[in-house]
């Protein structure tokens, strides 16, 4: 059976105003990210007036020191932190799998970070690792936030594919010979590594975006680039900031992207 | 081909007993049928053999070989599943393989017997295609591949037809067949398809609630079932009560009738409830009531199904299946008394 004679007749002729809901949501969306672009390119010092076309905000933006250490802090807590998630998150969602009770509580437990509001999970994180384990604030501490964040992607979205797994897969490997080990290895890791790369590039995408955890737990000299974008605006709000947005979005967007290809991906 | 030998074998999952104390012995090259009802433990059973499950006490022998112990990965065994169990990121070859590379074979031998393989099942053509490139025939045939390829011990079919169309599975029967002669393979082959069993079986194991209640050839099964569970899980079976009078003859509510005791073991006393048991297909016609082996009744339906016409007979409270071959025409259902008879020899007597 193909798609197109099983594709039910009310989304092959949609109503107009669904069509027109549609555009009007896509316009809302992406209009002031799109006005954010051009802007970024405006030689103009107002950050919302066009004064001819310049690259000169993208220039000075790769001068920026404070902000170059920021970015070289987000990336190394971002590869941390999704290592850690992918270490943990992984067995979890095999484990997890396995379980025959207690499921829902252990998958809920799991992904509380991701649930909870953003201020609890950071303040509870302060004060977990301010008071129990002394830790100065700093990277360690983000690098712990995060990788609770990671963990919590990677479990969601490792978990989602193993539903799908017939596991008789891996009888059928043990009985020609496989040896446990080589069972995960050669057959349920084929299967998972589209949701485990695109795990890990969703992680990294919310460690690099990130606000409220890091900015409770940084320290002085550790913040990152959401950090800094929000102090930059407190100050002055200059194309600089447009370019920097734009910059992000790109690199947002080409996480995203390979995401989107790997889970495409058998 | 290697005999297997079972001995007292018993499993409880979560305090529940799945298999009670069960023992058979298969021959080396012997196709053998596990049958039963779904949760019989025929499946539990088989899983023990391949070594996915350990059992809690008795032993399992491939010959002199105790597997007690052994992990699935060390006993020469394959398996063919229901849902075939193929893997979908390899090719139909790089399937058939794996079990080749598992034994680290030489990369030639692998490459001529994954071709050996392919060519049995006839899908030498096809080694290079993915598995959802493949009809549900053909990947059953990939599967029988993957197993052969190995050159296993025995074989070990989880009902692996049942996701076939009618058509299909009977070609699958009959290669499958002569497949297992070809190599003289061991087979154990677990299925609730009664015709299957009939169909392939050396000998076939009907088992009950964790036991076995009868093993024997499928005429020896058919012919003369041990208890009603057998009887009626192997065919189709019409039951009436009675009380045995001595020299194969039985008080019923349908009159005096004469059949055969199944169990050679079992001699009942004058008196002694009995079940007598006729097949719809030994049931006939017969134009007048007769003093034995004779019940009358009303024929409250009548289906016409090409090979045969199927009725049923209500006399008194039960009810009574009649199948007859080659039908001329359909007897028309109606108020009317109509008389049955059956041969004494079609006439079987078990254990209430």
């Amino acid at each position: 059976m193909n798609a197109l004679t099983t594709h039910p007749a009310l989304l092959r002729h949609l109503p107009w105003w669904l069509r027109l809901h549609t555009a009007a949501v896509l316009v809302f969306l992406y209009l002031p990210v799109l006005t954010l672009i051009v802007f970024s390119f405006s030689n103009s010092p107002s950050a919302m007036q066009w004064g001819g076309f310049t690259t000169k905000w993208y220039a000075q933006l790769s001068e920026n020191a404070r902000l170059l250490r920021a970015a070289g802090n987000s990336a190394l807590v971002a590869i941390i932190s999704t290592a850690i998630g992918l270490l943990l998150g992984v067995p979890a969602a095999i484990g997890h799998a396995s379980l025959r009770r207690h499921r829902t509580r252990v998958a809920a437990s799991l992904l509380l970070p991701i649930i909870a509001p953003d201020v609890v999970v950071a303040l509870a994180l302060k004060l977990w690792c301010l008071t129990a384990f002394a830790l100065a604030p700093g990277l360690t501490p983000m690098i712990l936030g995060h990788s609770l964040l990671s963990l919590a992607y990677v479990f969601l979205l490792v978990s989602a594919r193993l539903d799908r797994f017939d596991w008789r897969l891996l009888d059928a490997a043990r009985d020609l010979g496989a040896s446990t080990t080589s069972a995960l290895r050669l057959i349920l890791f084929p299967h998972l590594w589209p949701a485990i790369a695109g795990g890990a590039l969703l992680a990294i995408g919310v460690s690099l975006d990130e606000y409220v955890i890091s900015s409770f737990l940084s320290g002085p000299g550790t913040s990152t680039v959401p950090i800094e974008t929000a102090s930059l605006i407190r100050k002055t709000f200059t194309p600089e900031i447009n370019a920097l947005a734009s910059a992000l979005l790109a690199l947002s967007a080409c996480l995203a992207a390979a995401a989107i290809l790997l889970q495409r991906r058998r | 081909m290697v005999p297997i030998s079972i001995r007292h074998l018993s499993k409880s999952f979560d305090g529940t007993r799945v298999l009670h104390d069960v023992s058979l012995t298969i021959a080396a090259a012997e196709m053998f049928f596990l049958l039963g009802p779904s949760g019989c433990g025929k499946t539990t059973l088989l899983r023990h053999l391949a070594g996915f499950y350990q059992q809690d006490s008795g032993t399992i022998h491939f010959g002199d070989r105790d597997m007690s112990g052994v992990p699935a990965h060390r006993r020469n065994t394959a398996m063919m599943f229901q849902s075939y169990a193929l893997w979908p990121h390899l090719s139909v070859a790089e399937n058939v393989a794996f079990g080749l590379q598992e034994r680290k074979l030489p990369k030639p031998d692998i490459v001529s017997r994954v071709r050996e393989a392919l060519h049995m099942v006839q899908m030498g053509h096809l080694g290079e295609r993915r598995i959802n490139q493949l009809s549900g025939g053909q990947q059953q045939r990939v599967a029988l591949a993957r197993s052969l390829a190995v050159r296993p011990d025995c074989l070990l079919l989880d009902e692996p037809l049942s996701n076939l169309d009618a058509k299909l599975r009977l070609d699958m029967r009959g290669e499958i067949r002569r497949i297992c002669n070809q190599f003289g393979l061991t087979a154990v082959y677990v299925t609730h398809d009664q015709k299957e069993a009939l169909h392939l079986a050396d000998r076939m194991a009907v088992m009950e609630k964790g036991l076995i209640s009868q093993v024997g050839s499928p005429r020896e099964v058919y012919r003369a079932p041990l208890s009603t569970g057998v009887a009626s899980f192997i065919g189709e079976a019409n039951f009436f009560q009675g009380s045995w009078q001595g020299h194969g003859t039985v008080q019923s509510p349908h009159g005096l009738w004469n059949g055969r005791l199944t169990d050679p073991s079992w001699q009942p006393a004058t008196g002694d409830a009995v079940v007598l048991c006729v097949r719809p297909e030994s049931l006939r016609f017969s134009p007048a009531p007769a003093d034995l082996n004779s019940l009358s009744g009303t024929l409250t339906e009548s289906i016409y199904l090409g090979e045969l016409a199927q009725y049923a007979v209500t006399a008194g409270p039960s009810s009574f299946r009649l199948a007859e071959l080659n039908p001329a025409g359909l007897r028309p259902s109606g108020p009317d008394a109509v008389h049955l008879t059956a041969s004494p020899d079609d006439v079987m007597i078990l254990r209430p």
